[in-house]
């Protein structure tokens, strides 16, 4: 190739018309609380009702990206409600850093923690010949392989996220999607990878975003959920509906003879730096899964890889750069956003607009689950859980439920959307592929996840309270 | 004053001198009959001598009269020896005449010219031992008598008192050397014997060796009888240097050389020799004089035999090694034109091969083209049949019908029809899929579009079935044509073919060639022109030569012309010229040579003996290739008669003989 | 934006036929097709107002006026197209010029001609992957074009959302 001397236009996209309407109603409605006296709202609540609106709007719309919104959404409290508000309120505020430290929350440095094992994991390829090794017992039938790649799927998606986790796993079913015949075979195959990932996601605090932003919301309220913790509550929800999703999509798809072979070859990397990592890496998870005997907190355990791996450089300044920071800032938004919302009294304004002491707490429970699984199956994920876990960790303040339960448990709803293949980027892999249409998917996707609903919404919470882990 | 016969010529001794010089030499050649030194020869009676100063008087004095002038004697005057005996040049009985000049003078640098024209017999100084020119003067008539009168009485007469010829040498030793070989090698076996006796004869067999080379020698053998060759080892083996010139005294030589034998000598014949060693031959030479003359002669004699031979060889040698050059530059001459004519005869040869490869794909093309040709109307024409029975059967054989008679159209042209069609249905993949079947009403199209899934793909197929009809047949169309080409372009040769289009041919090429030719734009420009007899194969060599030149003289982008017209009504002229670097006057001047190419240089003639061998194609033809190469490009003019080549030019250019 | 493919053929039919062979890529890359330098920039123009990107060019190499590696040399002094992937698809080309072609057009690849579909099939996804791959562009749009499973790497940085 020649040197490279061009550099040609960066072209900016072009808006569609949803995000220009994005933008305009966007505006309108940041703009109604602050010109509309609205009653029973003080100034500072007004201002937040203004901010949460925008964000609502944009983060539905995407009118800008998602991590641009998160990032508005602490510089309108920097300058809007905080004691730098460009225009000062008369009521005692958060200061700006308050907002700014959402950047550094220890739930973005646990994050952070999770992001650099994951990236060390690809880096090494530790990933896929995990992967490798953990099929083979799972060879030799097809419904069995598919199973196999379910489990193996959720469970590094536990720790990786659910794209990376569909990227990898991808590129081992793509050599066999190419060689079994067109058909129900290849669309099961297609989905079963980002199904397993999607709830995989929900297994432990760093699977994915929302956990995070629900557990940042939790510590907030000082009722912060251990990694172990989140696992015990999560990991029993993930295997049945991931044996559901395996059970549904084998019956529907796979034939038993399907061929299918696997490839079980793994070469693991024994360089130095690779074993260091995986060192690392293991007393890292080892750590997590132990806090109840040290008591180190999970932020500060994922904080040790951090740390490590850089000292030993077996990961540097590239890696750092490569980490998907807009998904740490986009939590991070989430952060803020619930910070702002209870420092100004808007979510016993937003409480008190309800009756829901009216409603049987099942149903308002099975009405948040929908909602979190409507809305992300929609619009992302994170965001849904930045809007939705604030409010109703408010709404568990006036309710008979532990506020944990009501936090995980919207997270949790968050994940299961997976009806669209917008809902979720490995179901956006999936149909990319071109083996899985929308109908497929949009079936199987409300099919699993409303059954992972029904289970959240009804039966953990006793589950939960039976076995005391509340 | 004389008392010869009258029919005799009076023979006049002619003084040129003057003062005391001249009368001196009067008397001396005049004196009377007793003769100091020896010999009682007279010349009175036979001769008179005249007197004269100058060498002027002489000529005058001669032309006036019929007398013979042997001898004239000059004096050494000053005015130069060169120019008085130039002077005595002019008449020619002096210039046959013996000269004698007598002289005072220590140096003479003036008779240089007498001595190359060989005009001067004899100096004299003076003064001169009384009776000592006369002799002189005696000896010299007598040798011109015997040369120029050998018939005349007085001839015989100037003898001296042993009945012996005046002009024969008196010394024994130089008697010697005129005596027969064999008498003087008994006399001088005979001296030795006078000393030591008789000498026992030694007969011996042929391949004897009496010496060894490089061996010490110490006697002589005097071969009595037989001969005896010389032979010498040397680098490249034996040679025999002597055998007619061995003589007969063997290894006298080699006591000239440390008494080492210079050569084998080795009996030829049955021998009889007489061995003397070096003591015996000592005593013999001490003790007889006469031997050491005989002995001398003998080997005076022998080495003048052997220097002879050797100088003869030598001259032989020159000559040989002349010959020999001349032969040599005969072959290499041979060989150059040997390799051209090979090199002509390969390229020939690599033709004639391609001319026969091209004839027989050509051939073996024909079926499946054929069957190609064929298969796409069968195809055809049960498409048509098959489609009928279709539900669809109309709408498909008119998407296959559209899309097989579509007219060709620019691939802008297309666009912009798939602009259209996506205006009407919103979708640039369907409109693409559309337009590739055959659809091209915007309302068709969107009707299609909100029709069953299925129809457009189906009329894509027929669609597809029809565009691939057409290009099955534009395929073979062209195929048939290359096969056109390629047979009238490698039509075996024979006889001179008639009426053949000269367009035709070149136009051949130049699709055969197109490869070669890419990057170059052609322009044709045609004339109308008569059709010509010729051989049409041998003329495509030639058009393709010129043409790949040009290409190659352009090396890559460029223009090639091709021009055809009739400079009269027996010739037509075809030029093909680029707009190339062209060629300097001394490339243009060797670029018919078969191995000229200027690798390095801008003009690369690719094919090498391209251009020599289409001259010679055109000259078969009886008609002429040029070459012109200015800055702005090379042309190459080919005119060829009408009428063609004679009946009896065979079918193939001969390649150049060599010398020709 | 939709990643296109360039076809340069003056001969129709040949042309026809390999927009014909690369048919299965339409819908997931835009194929356009031009049968001479000028339309070929015709083509470069259009593309640009669309706002798509010419990933890949397929040139046969003898055209009517010009050569098939000049018009990739000169691809590289327009921003539009200095990243586009070069093919010379050719039933003739001397070494001279594949070797100019190699050195400064930077042909990415040959193919010579009669070619065989499958294998001009999997050349053109190998060259739109490289294209993807190099320039990090989102895969998912084209994914069905490209050859996923070596493009499944640029999306393991991509994290949830």
């Amino acid at each position: 190739m020649p040197t490279d001397v061009h550099h040609p236009r960066s072209t900016l996209p072009r808006p569609t018309h949803l995000q220009l309407a994005g933008l305009v109603v966007g505006l309108i409605a940041f703009l109604v609380p602050l010109l509309v006296d609205i009653p029973g709202l003080e100034p500072a609540g007004q201002r937040m009702l203004a901010i949460f609106l925008l964000a609502i709007v944009l983060w539905v719309t995407e009118a800008v990206p998602l991590v641009a919104t998160a990032m508005l959404v602490i510089l309108l409290e920097v300058l809007m409600i905080s004691d730098q508000a460009l225009v000062a309120l008369p009521e005692d505020v958060l200061a700006a850093s308050d907002y700014f430290a959402a950047l550094a929350d220890p739930v973005i440095v646990l994050f952070l923690g999770g992001f650099l094992i994951a990236d060390g994991a690809a880096k090494f390829d530790l990933d896929r010949n995990l992967a490798a090794v953990m099929l083979r017992p799972f060879a030799g039938n097809a419904r069995r392989s598919v199973l196999g790649l379910m489990l193996i799927t959720a469970m590094l998606s536990m720790f990786v996220s659910n794209t990376a986790t569909t990227a990898t796993m991808f590129a081992v079913v793509i050599p066999i999607l190419a060689v079994l015949p067109a058909g129900p075979a290849r669309t099961g195959l297609a989905l079963a990878i980002p199904v397993a990932a999607n709830v995989g996601g929900i297994g432990t605090p760093v699977g994915s975003p929302p956990n995070a932003i629900a557990l940042g919301a939790l510590e907030a309220r000082g009722e912060g959920v251990s990694f172990l913790g989140w696992m015990l509550l999560a990991v029993p929800l993930m295997v049945v509906v991931l044996l559901f999703a395996w059970w549904l999509l084998t019956r529907r798809y796979i034939a038993p003879d399907t061929p299918m072979a696997l490839d079980l070859s793994s070469s693991f990397d024994r360089s130095p730096a690779a074993i260091v990592f995986y060192v690392v890496a293991g007393a890292t998870v080892l750590l997590w899964l132990t806090e109840p005997l040290h008591g180190i907190s999970s932020s500060t355990v994922g904080f040790v890889p951090v740390v490590a791996l850089l000292a030993t450089q077996v990961m540097g300044g590239d890696d750092i750069k490569a980490l998907q920071w807009p998904v740490l800032w986009l939590v991070a938004g989430g952060i803020a956003l619930g910070a702002g919302i209870g420092a100004t009294g808007l979510d016993t304004w937003l409480l008190g607009l309800v009756a829901w002491e009216a409603l049987p707490l099942t149903l308002l429970v099975l009405l948040l689950v929908a909602v979190g699984l409507g809305l992300s199956t929609v619009i992302s994920n994170s965001a849904t859980a930045n809007l939705l876990v604030p409010l109703s960790l408010s709404l568990a303040t006036g309710l008979p439920i532990d506020a944990t339960a009501i936090g995980v448990i919207v997270a949790l709803a968050c994940a299961l959307a997976m009806a669209l293949p917008i809902s979720t980027p490995p179901n956006a892999v999936a149909y990319a592929t071109g083996e899985v249409d929308t109908r497929a998917m949009a079936t199987n996707g409300l099919l699993v996840g409303g059954f992972g609903a029904v289970l959240l919404a009804t039966v953990l919470p006793r589950v939960w309270d039976r076995l005391g882990l509340l | 004053m004389t008392d010869v016969a009258p029919s005799l010529p009076t023979l006049r001794v002619i003084i040129v001198a003057d003062g005391a010089l001249a009368a001196a030499l009067t008397d001396e050649l005049g004196a009377g009959a007793d003769d100091p030194i020896g010999g009682s020869a007279h010349l009175t009676g036979i001769v008179e001598v005249v007197q004269v100063e100058h060498a002027e008087e002489a000529v005058e004095l001669v032309s006036a009269t019929t007398a013979e002038v042997p001898l004239v004697v000059l004096s050494g005057r000053p005015g130069g020896v060169d120019h008085t005996i130039d002077t005595l040049d002019r008449a020619p009985s002096l210039r046959r005449a013996s000269t004698l000049l007598v002289t005072d003078r220590a140096v003479h640098d003036d008779a240089a010219r007498a001595i190359d024209g060989d005009r001067l017999d004899g100096v004299i100084a003076i003064p001169w031992t009384a009776g000592a020119l006369r002799l002189h003067a005696r000896s010299q008539i007598a040798r011109w008598l015997r040369a120029h009168l050998p018939d005349d009485p007085r001839t015989g007469s100037l003898i001296d008192d042993t009945e012996r010829p005046l002009e024969l040498p008196d010394s024994e030793m130089l008697r010697d050397l005129e005596r027969e070989p064999a008498a003087v090698t008994e006399r001088l076996l005979a001296a030795i014997e006078r000393v030591l006796g008789p000498r026992p004869r030694l007969h011996l067999p042929p391949g004897i060796r009496l010496t060894h080379q490089g061996e010490g020698v110490n006697g002589v053998l005097v071969v009595l009888r037989g001969s005896v060759a010389l032979d010498r080892s040397t680098r490249v083996g034996d040679l025999r240097l002597h055998h007619g010139s061995t003589g007969p005294v063997v290894g006298l030589l080699s006591l000239a050389q440390q008494r080492r034998a210079f050569f084998t000598a080795r009996t030829t014949t049955d021998v009889e020799v007489v061995h003397l060693s070096l003591e015996q031959l000592d005593r013999a030479l001490r003790s007889e004089p006469e031997v050491g003359a005989a002995m001398a002669a003998v080997s005076i004699r022998a080495l003048a035999q052997r220097l002879r031979r050797s100088e003869q060889l030598q001259v032989e040698k020159i000559e040989l090694n002349r010959e020999l050059d001349a032969e040599r530059e005969r072959l290499a001459d041979a060989l150059h034109q040997l390799e051209q004519a090979r090199l002509e005869l390969v390229e020939q040869a690599r033709f004639a091969t391609l001319g026969e490869l091209a004839a027989g794909i050509a051939h073996e093309l024909n079926n499946p083209v054929a069957a190609l040709d064929r298969a796409a109307s069968y195809i055809t024409e049960d498409l048509e049949r098959l489609v009928t029975s279709h539900p669809q059967g109309p709408a498909l054989a008119q998407a296959l019908t559209t899309a097989r008679d579509r007219p060709p159209s620019s691939t802008a042209e297309e666009r912009e029809q798939r602009r259209v069609l996506e205006a009407a249905v919103g979708d640039r993949e369907l409109a693409r899929r559309l337009l590739a079947a055959a659809v091209t009403d915007p309302d068709d199209a969107r009707r299609l579009a909100t029709g069953p899934a299925g129809e457009i793909a189906l009329l894509e197929a027929a669609a597809g079935i029809g565009t691939a009809i057409r290009n099955l047949e534009v395929g073979a169309a062209r195929i048939s044509g290359l096969v056109a080409s390629l047979r009238s372009y490698a039509r075996p040769d024979g006889d001179p073919v008639e009426d053949v289009d000269v367009h035709q041919g070149i136009e051949d090429t130049l699709r055969l060639t197109a490869h070669r030719l890419a990057g170059a734009r052609i322009t044709r420009d045609y004339d109308e022109v008569p059709r010509i007899r010729c051989h049409p194969g041998q003329l495509g060599q030639v058009w393709t030569n010129l043409l790949v030149n040009a290409a190659e003289a352009l090396d890559g982008e460029g223009h090639i012309r091709v021009l055809t017209d009739a400079p009269d009504p027996e010739h037509v002229r075809v030029r093909i010229s680029d707009d190339g670097p062209g060629m300097p006057p001394d490339v243009l001047k060797r670029a018919f040579e078969p191995r000229f190419t200027t690798k390095q240089g801008t003009v690369r003639y690719g094919l090498g003996l391209g251009l020599a061998i289409a001259r010679r194609v055109v000259e078969q033809h009886d008609g002429r290739l040029s070459l012109e190469a200015d800055a702005s490009g090379t042309t190459a003019t080919v005119i060829l008669p009408v009428a063609g080549p004679a009946d009896d030019t065979t079918s193939r250019p001969q390649p150049p003989s060599p010398g020709g | 934006m939709q990643l296109a493919v360039l076809i340069l053929e003056d001969e129709r039919p040949v042309r026809e036929a390999l927009a014909r062979d690369l048919g299965h890529f339409g819908g997931h890359v835009r194929i356009e097709v031009a049968e001479d330098v000028p339309d070929a920039w015709a083509v470069i123009d259009e593309l640009d107002r669309d706002g798509d990107r010419l990933a890949l060019v397929l040139a046969d190499h003898r055209l009517p006026g010009t050569s098939g590696v000049d018009f990739l040399v000169l691809l590289l002094d327009d921003p539009r197209t200095v990243h586009t992937r070069k093919v010379l698809v050719t039933g003739q080309a001397d070494q001279q010029d594949t070797i100019r072609a190699v050195n400064d057009a930077g042909l990415d690849r040959y193919i010579p001609k009669p070619w065989n579909p499958d294998e001009l099939r999997s050349v053109v996804r190998d060259q739109l992957t490289d294209h993807v791959i190099e320039h990090r562009l989102d895969p998912l749009p084209h994914l069905q074009a490209l050859d996923a499973a070596r493009v499944m790497p640029l999306l393991r940085t991509r994290g949830d959302r």
